[in-house]
């Protein structure tokens, strides 16, 4: 019984990390309508910049948010206006613009290679870190430090994201041209710009849950990949779009991913995300939380 | 030297060439109505405006600066704002997070909350709904939001494009009635309408389109009587 308790506990603050993973991919989704396959290379940017932020200058890896944040928010903003904004230019008249998809297919290749060629492929991670196997003991129960860091993280950037969506001129704008970018440019909004805060915004999440990672996960050049496939999961559970949805996708299948092997062999467990991924596409494919705004 | 000067402007989609040498003059204060059948390009001279379609030939003047070339949201902050056709409110949004969006233009921006009293004023079915999901609205409602919000961007030229579409004759008066004193008020309005009477008896002016080309321009009143128009338009 103990077990299970512990094994809930860790499922969910570990599920609220990969919530925080897929974040930037439901944020960048709701606004551009494209899924960025790029996003686990941002991610595994953003731990990069964590881990040599932390290496080089030797501050405490949680405060390194305030330097991860700004960098991959500007990373991410940039990438869109050199790279992706030209595409959309182009496909200026398609409702969703596929070739987008195809170039950020290509900067997820191109980013893990470049760190491969840069860094090379080894396992790295932070020398004398006290956190990586750090245990909170409540009795029997043990609960892991960084992970309980992480999910409060997670929240709190989830409430910061939702409040700027919900009360600021830019959050309005923003929600504005993710439901009708013609009637948006037409109240004085600036389409492309948008796109390229949402898209800085987005890696700046992915920088957040990086930091949120780095404590206990090794860094390597493919490390995104991981989070990715588990992130488009995710979003699809809880509503492509949707903030708090991410949150309790990620929760999901931190759960499942944690209680399972409770029950079953541990291989299981992947099946059982995947089923239910599946359940989801077939009874409601906007997801728990998405909401259908074609009228 | 009028507010808002058209000089024989080509507009197309693609190759389908819609307006052919269209000009066209709106003083300041004026309301100018322009009438037309399905397919006359009332719409479109309207999005040429705007900047969402590129103006191919002729040239745009508002207020002494070409705007042909410009994107849809520096023309807004210039002070010409388009109420589209259908509406095209932000659905998931609530009424007065539609309007604050109208207000985002840096003209409009500062003084976005003395404009919502304005607009509230004008229109209090609104404030009454001020945290209702847009897409929960009636027919006539979000009408109301898609003008109000047009509004809160302080217009200098208020483009109205059929705000009479799909709405019940008694709320039809209502919208129309609120079009004259929003134009009392000192708005310039550029209005395009099938419902040509009530639209030509709220105007000073009116250009009657076909197939892209101005057929008919004169004074409202005149238009209203002219055999052509009455046997045309208004079924007479």
């Amino acid at each position: 019984m103990l077990y299970i308790i512990e094994d809930t506990i860790n499922g969910i603050l570990m599920g609220s990390i990969y919530g925080l993973t897929a974040m930037g991919l439901t944020i960048i989704f709701g606004v551009l309508k494209v899924i960025n396959f790029a996003h686990g290379s941002m991610l595994m940017v953003g731990m990069y910049v964590t881990y040599w932020a932390v290496t080089l200058t030797g501050i405490n890896p949680y405060l390194a948010i305030v330097i991860v944040a700004p960098v991959m928010f500007f990373f991410g903003y940039y990438l869109q206006d050199i790279v992706i904004k030209p595409i959309f230019i182009a496909e200026k008249n398609v409702r969703e613009p596929i070739t987008v998809i195809i170039v950020t297919t290509g900067i997820w290749y191109i980013l893990d290679n470049l760190t491969l060629l840069i860094f090379g492929p080894q396992y790295r991670s932070l020398a004398d870190n006290p956190w990586r196997s750090k245990m909170l003991e409540f009795g029997d129960l043990f609960i892991s430090v960084p992970k309980l860091y992480g999910c409060i993280i997670a929240i709190v950037t989830a409430a910061a994201i939702y409040w700027f969506f919900q009360k600021t001129s830019m959050g309005r704008a923003i929600r504005a041209t993710s439901m009708d970018r013609e009637a948006a440019s037409l109240q004085g909004i600036n389409q492309y710009k948008i796109y390229n805060l949402a898209f800085g915004i987005g890696s700046a999440t992915a920088g957040i849950a990086a930091v949120t990672l780095v404590p206990f996960n090794n860094v390597f050049p493919t490390v995104g990949v991981l989070f990715d496939i588990k992130g488009f999961i995710i979003v699809v559970l809880g509503g492509l779009g949707s903030i708090g949805g991410a949150l309790v996708g990620g929760i999901i299948v931190g759960l499942i991913e944690s209680v399972g092997p409770q029950f079953m062999t541990a291989t299981w467990t992947e099946a059982i995300v995947y089923g239910l991924f599946l359940v989801v596409l077939f009874v409601k494919p906007s997801g728990l939380f998405g909401q259908k705004h074609d009228w | 030297m009028p507010l808002l000067d058209i000089d024989k402007i080509d507009v197309a989609y693609g190759d389908v060439q819609v307006i052919f040498e269209l000009s066209l003059k709106v003083e300041k204060g004026e309301v100018v109505s322009i009438i037309g059948g399905n397919g006359a390009g009332k719409s479109t001279l309207l999005r040429a405006i705007s900047g969402l379609m590129p103006v191919k030939a002729g040239s745009i003047t508002f207020a002494n600066d070409k705007i042909d070339k410009e994107p849809p949201e520096n023309i807004v902050t210039k002070g010409i704002v388009h109420v589209p056709e259908g509406r095209r409110l932000f659905p998931l949004m609530s009424v007065k997070d539609n309007l604050m969006v109208g207000a985002f233009n840096k003209r409009a921006r500062e003084q976005a909350g003395e404009t919502l009293k304005k607009v509230y004023e004008l229109l209090p079915r609104l404030a009454e709904r001020e945290s209702q999901l847009a897409m929960t609205l009636s027919g006539g409602e979000q009408q109301m939001v898609a003008i109000g919000r047009g509004l809160m961007a302080l217009p200098n030229i208020l483009m109205l494009d059929e705000p009479s579409l799909g709405l019940a004759p008694i709320l039809i008066k209502g919208i129309f009635e609120t079009v004259r004193k929003i134009a009392d008020q000192g708005t310039t309005v550029l209005m395009v309408e099938q419902d040509v009477k009530h639209s030509l008896s709220l105007s000073d002016r009116g250009y009657v389109l076909e197939h892209g080309r101005v057929v008919m321009e004169g004074k409202a009143a005149d238009l209203i009587d002219d055999p052509h128009v009455k046997e045309a338009y208004l079924g007479i």
